[in-house]
């Protein structure tokens, strides 16, 4: 009962006093709103405009004009290009070197006869333009499928003994395949998880003041002449605090997923408890340094470091991959269990990573009780 | 006896803060330890509270071991800290609400025990305004609000008037005799000797660590009384008239400081009137004239040489 007193009057006498934690919270709605603003080129590719490729044809058989007319007339190439047809090999470099075009496709006169005479591949030439980038990726693997397609349609062309082939079908070879089931991340997306993290690492904030007051003050004095037990003290407050955090968290969980309309995934009950769980690793920690240090002053700037090199190692700032050495940081687990839910839909990962973060949570409170046990009288 | 302190010491490294002291107090008393900054009050009163580790001696409040019976013993005690000990940012009835639960009351009883406490300190009235905006007397007395809640047979207070205005101070020792009135021991640590004089029946002068007097305010002037201090100022002539004071009968000594003549007298009442007809008919004229009858600060001054202030 004396938990549940704790609980209740700990997150009542923060949460009267709102001015604070709504400047807190509008900070962080700016943060967010800013970075995913001035970020999201980084994270979105939008739009691609029509890659312009020229060809000359100057095949003397039909096998060239047959891969020209299944490009050009391909919808699914039509809408990533348009083409230009040029007279000669000549009048496609100079197209090139004047930008005219992102690459021009030239098919030489002995294009067909290359089969017919020695059975191997079929050698035409690309040339890409000096600025190279998206749009000649686009074309090299416009071009790729057309060969593939080509060849296909070669072979079945073979077996069916010289029956015309129907180009109309060769787009059917061509299948478009994810890279892989992982959803991409938005800029907005990405930094409200950042930014969120960060917010919540502020949580040890309230667990160094808050255990300060408990076991260095005065009021520390008072609590320890009444007949509550040193565990209902400590569970009581550690909880009542992360609840505190907990309730920004989700309010900035909320404004983002409604107004930003950040994507958290289709399993926000999950998120929730993230952010949850994670509250409570943040206050335990608080409550720790100002149980280790004895000074709640000293443990609230020990705070503020880990908060920004942990959000810093997990990439919060700038997307940065410090691979192991960002495990020590501990936004690291919750970044992974929020990434597991809304990217990879991997639950199971997931509430590993909640297991992590509370087996963490339970070393910090051991740690602070045991220690601020010694410390009593 | 309700509280029993035998052979009390605490030291800091070197610094022996309490050393060896023996206190018996009654139940129903109001108790005083009185000294200077940094004599060993509060380092006492801590110790006897258990919140700090004791070096040597043992503390027995209503007969049992404090430290093999401190949770028992913690529910009948009360402590009114010398800082606020309550949060600024809820009212007056959420924080005596606050200790009034985790001393397990509950429903009705809280209730009304919440109600006793502010009406007793005078915060009823006020109840729903945050601690915060209370002045510093009303702080004061939210402190021993909150400490009074559950009821406890001993309250021990660690200066609680300091940094309040004269009329607070006097309704908080009002309110301390009536508490006191009302069957609960009260032990009151304080620097100001007034204050003692106003509400303990017993006191014990501490300097160093040690008790180093110990009984009624009666008693402890008694047993240093000398006689009584005089002050005087002479319309002129002052240095010529110190051989004729000296030459007084019942006057101890004498002494001039800077203008200022300071008058040891003998116990008896009559020697004041012998010095004043002395220097009358001598031709001294008397400007002012200030009789200090012994009290604490004098016995303080006696004992250690130097005023409780110093």
């Amino acid at each position: 009962m004396n938990i549940l007193t704790q609980i209740y009057y700990t997150g009542k006498r923060i949460l009267l006093d709102p001015k604070p934690i709504f400047i807190r919270l509008l900070t962080f709605m700016v943060i967010i709103l800013i970075l995913g603003t001035a970020f999201q080129n980084t994270f979105n590719i939008t739009s691609l405009d029509k890659v312009k490729i020229a060809y000359s044809n100057e095949d003397s058989g039909q096998i060239g004009e047959l891969f020209i007319d299944s490009m050009v007339n391909a919808d699914e190439i039509k809408s990533l290009a348009e083409f230009d047809e040029l007279a000669s090999l000549d009048e496609g470099k100079e197209t090139l070197n004047d930008e005219k075009a992102d690459a021009f496709i030239y098919i030489p006169e002995d294009f067909s006869k290359q089969q017919a005479t020695d059975g191997k591949s079929k050698t035409f030439d690309v040339y890409l333009a000096k600025s190279t980038g998206v749009d000649a990726t686009v074309v090299r693997n416009v071009v790729d499928s057309l060969v593939n397609g080509m060849n296909t349609a070669t072979v079945v062309g073979a077996m069916t003994h010289g029956k015309q082939l129907d180009t109309s079908d060769s787009d059917t070879s061509l299948k478009e395949e994810p890279l892989s089931n992982s959803k991409s991340a938005t800029a907005m997306g990405y930094y409200a998880i950042a930014m969120l993290l960060m917010f919540l690492l502020r949580g040890q904030e309230y667990g160094a003041a808050g255990v300060g007051e408990d076991y260095l003050g005065t009021l520390g004095d008072r609590l320890k002449l009444s007949p509550i037990k040193p565990y209902e003290q400590y569970l009581g407050k550690a909880i009542g605090l992360a609840l505190v955090t907990f309730l920004q968290g989700m309010v900035i969980l909320l404004f983002t997923k409604y107004v930003y309309d950040v994507d958290w995934g289709d399993h926000f009950g999950v998120i929730v408890l993230i952010v949850f769980v994670f509250s409570l690793l943040t206050t335990t920690l608080g409550g720790m340094l100002t149980i280790l240090t004895k000074d709640a002053g000293k443990a609230d700037s020990i705070t503020n470091i880990v908060t920004l090199a942990s959000t810093f190692l997990v990439g919060g700032f700038v997307i940065v991959d410090f691979g192991p050495a960002a495990m020590i940081a501990p936004s690291y687990y919750a970044k992974a269990a929020i990434f597991n839910v809304v990217y990879n839909d991997k639950l199971d990962l997931a509430f590993v990573n909640i297991g992590e973060i509370l087996g963490i949570t339970l070393l910090f409170a051991v740690i602070s009780i045991v220690v601020s046990r010694r410390k009593r009288a | 006896m309700i509280i029993e302190v035998t052979g009390l010491v605490k030291k800091y490294k070197d610094h022996v803060a309490v050393n060896g002291v023996d206190l018996q107090i009654e139940e129903g008393e109001i108790f005083g330890l009185l000294g200077p900054n940094g004599a060993g009050k509060s380092t006492t009163m801590n110790t006897l509270l258990g919140l700090l580790k004791v070096n040597g001696g043992t503390v027995k409040m209503f007969g049992k071991d404090f430290s093999k019976h401190a949770r028992e013993i913690k529910s009948s005690v009360g402590y009114v800290p010398q800082d606020f000990a309550f949060f600024e940012t809820l009212s007056a009835i959420d924080n005596v609400m606050y200790w009034g639960k985790l001393y397990g009351l509950r429903d009705k009883e809280l209730e009304k025990a919440v109600k006793d406490a502010l009406e007793f300190t005078g915060l009823w009235d006020r109840r729903k305004s945050k601690a915060s905006t209370f002045s510093g007397g009303m702080k004061r007395r939210l402190n021993i609000a909150c400490a009074i809640v559950h009821q406890p047979r001993i309250l021990f207070m660690d200066e609680p008037t300091v940094g309040v205005d004269p009329q607070s101070r006097n309704n908080i020792l009002e309110s301390i005799k009536t508490m006191n009135q009302n069957g609960m021991t009260i032990i009151y640590t304080t620097h100001y000797m007034e204050e003692i004089e106003a509400i303990c029946e017993r006191v014990a002068i501490m300097d160093f660590g040690k008790v180093i007097a110990l009984g009624s305010i009666d008693e402890l002037v008694e047993s240093i009384s000398t006689g009584n201090r005089l002050t005087m100022e002479l319309i002129a002539n002052t240095e010529a008239a110190v051989p004729v004071i000296e030459k007084t009968e019942g006057v101890v000594s004498c002494t001039n400081m800077d203008g200022e003549l300071h008058i040891q007298l003998g116990n008896d009442e009559k020697y004041l009137m012998t010095l004043i007809e002395a220097l009358m008919q001598n031709g001294f004229g008397i400007k002012t004239m200030t009789l200090d009858k012994p009290n604490l600060e004098t016995v303080f001054l006696q004992l250690t040489g130097k005023k409780l202030r110093d």
